[in-house]
């Protein structure tokens, strides 16, 4: 668990240092360059080690020429999707904590009402306190299409407060050292 | 591709965007000058980019990048139907020039909107900075971040990502390219090129990202179904 932390940790500060993350190869003949962010989008660069023109036809020759490609493909791979575990450990954290706090809140609001229903006497006030969360689930596969990547917002938004953050320190320590 | 950090905000991203830009189409200017040089319809001083007005990353750079890139197409277009250069060398360019075309466009009217753009909106910021001119970056690149936080663009997180998506692809040639959509389409582009010779390497790593991509979102999506797990379970005292 502990280094499920340190692999989370290491893998937001890439993210906070460089807008995303990154894992590298070197074959023979060419670089292998996986760059992936925090919405799952993953680039894949494949870059001549020597500089050449700029022919695709060339590189894919460099390509098929390169012995070493498929050990470094799985080296690359399994380090990028290490990368990849770290980050899903925030939004795990955040629903964790969401959900320890939706436990609290009900429990104090609506439990009696809630357990009433259960126990077979309905009520107006216990088909009240289920409402809210009728509603959610009849209109979430309808907003399903269009929430999809706002699932994300609130991740981005810490990061991105993280990030403003410390380029603040950043900037006042350059500007102390000048001064 | 060149590797390096990517830069801090919108309007330096948009300057490292309008460069890579500026120097494809010079680029692509110079590769067909042997066979566009020597019609009349073309001046081979600078051919495809042309004499440049806008150095910065302004609305205008953009509008001059585009419409640098759909004359740049069309002047390959015919030179295409005229069979001045081979066909298969020739597509993969046209759509390069097509990208540069929509994304510039696209950019365009991202900085058009209301309230995306400070200086835009500021008659005072307005009239000493202008980022259309490579100058008024060179002064922005340097300022505090506080001081920088003014003049910087405000873009919402779909906004933000178009322009991050749009600098780190560049001008690299895609060979292929799967999207997957939330209601579960999953489309696949592939490049003429490759199609014809695809190279095995390349289709495995493909799957690779792609299976990583998959799981990663599995994850989020189990989250907020764990989530609702725990919530139903509240609501069921026996459980």
């Amino acid at each position: 668990m502990k280094n499920r932390y340190l692999q989370a940790f290491q893998a937001y500060k890439e993210l906070i240092n460089s807008g995303g993350i990154q894992s590298s190869a070197e074959g023979e003949n060419v670089f292998l360059h996986l760059r992936g962010n925090i919405t799952g989008d993953i680039l894949l660069f494949i870059v001549p080690k020597k500089k050449i023109a700029e022919d695709g036809i060339y590189i894919m020759e460099l390509i098929r020429s390169d012995k070493t490609l498929e050990q470094e493909r799985s080296v690359v791979i399994e380090s990028f999707k290490q990368k990849f575990k770290g980050l899903s450990l925030l939004p795990e954290s955040l629903v964790w904590v969401l959900g320890i706090c939706f436990s609290i809140l009900y429990t104090y609001w609506d439990f009696d009402n809630i357990l009433t229903l259960f126990s077979g006497k309905w009520g107006v006030a216990g088909i009240l306190s289920l409402l809210p969360l009728l509603l959610l689930s009849v209109i979430t596969p309808l907003l399903g299409k269009y929430v999809g990547f706002n699932l994300l917002k609130p991740i981005f938004a810490i990061i991105s407060s993280i990030n403003r953050l410390l380029r603040l320190i950043r900037n006042r320590k350059v500007k102390d050292s000048q001064g | 591709m060149s590797a390096s950090k990517a830069p801090s905000g919108p309007r330096l991203l948009l300057h490292n965007l309008a460069g890579k830009y500026d120097q494809k189409l010079v680029s692509m200017g110079d590769k067909y000058r042997q066979y566009l040089g020597k019609s009349n319809q073309v001046n081979d001083e600078n051919l495809f980019r042309g004499i440049r007005v806008n150095d910065g990353s302004g609305y205008e750079s953009f509008k001059e990048l585009s419409d640098r890139a759909k004359n740049a197409g069309l002047l390959l277009k015919a030179s295409k139907e005229r069979g001045i250069v081979h066909e298969g060398q020739i597509d993969a360019d046209i759509m390069m020039l097509k990208r540069i075309e929509t994304i510039s466009n696209d950019v365009r009217r991202i900085l058009i909107m209301d309230g995306v753009d400070p200086v835009k909106d500021d008659p005072v910021k307005k009239v000493t900075f202008n980022f259309d001119e490579k100058e008024s970056i060179e002064k922005f690149r340097i300022m505090t971040s506080r001081e920088a936080d003014t003049y910087e663009l405000n873009l919402d997180l779909r906004q933000l990502l178009v322009i991050k998506k749009a600098n780190d692809i560049g001008t690299e040639k895609v060979v292929i390219q799967t999207v997957i959509g939330m209601d579960g389409d999953v489309t696949t582009r592939i490049s003429k090129a490759f199609a014809d010779q695809p190279v095995p390497f390349i289709n495995a790593i493909h799957q690779d990202a792609i299976g990583i991509s998959v799981e990663f979102w599995k994850t989020l999506i189990n989250v907020v179904v764990k989530l609702g797990t725990h919530i139903i379970g509240l609501l069921n005292p026996k459980g």
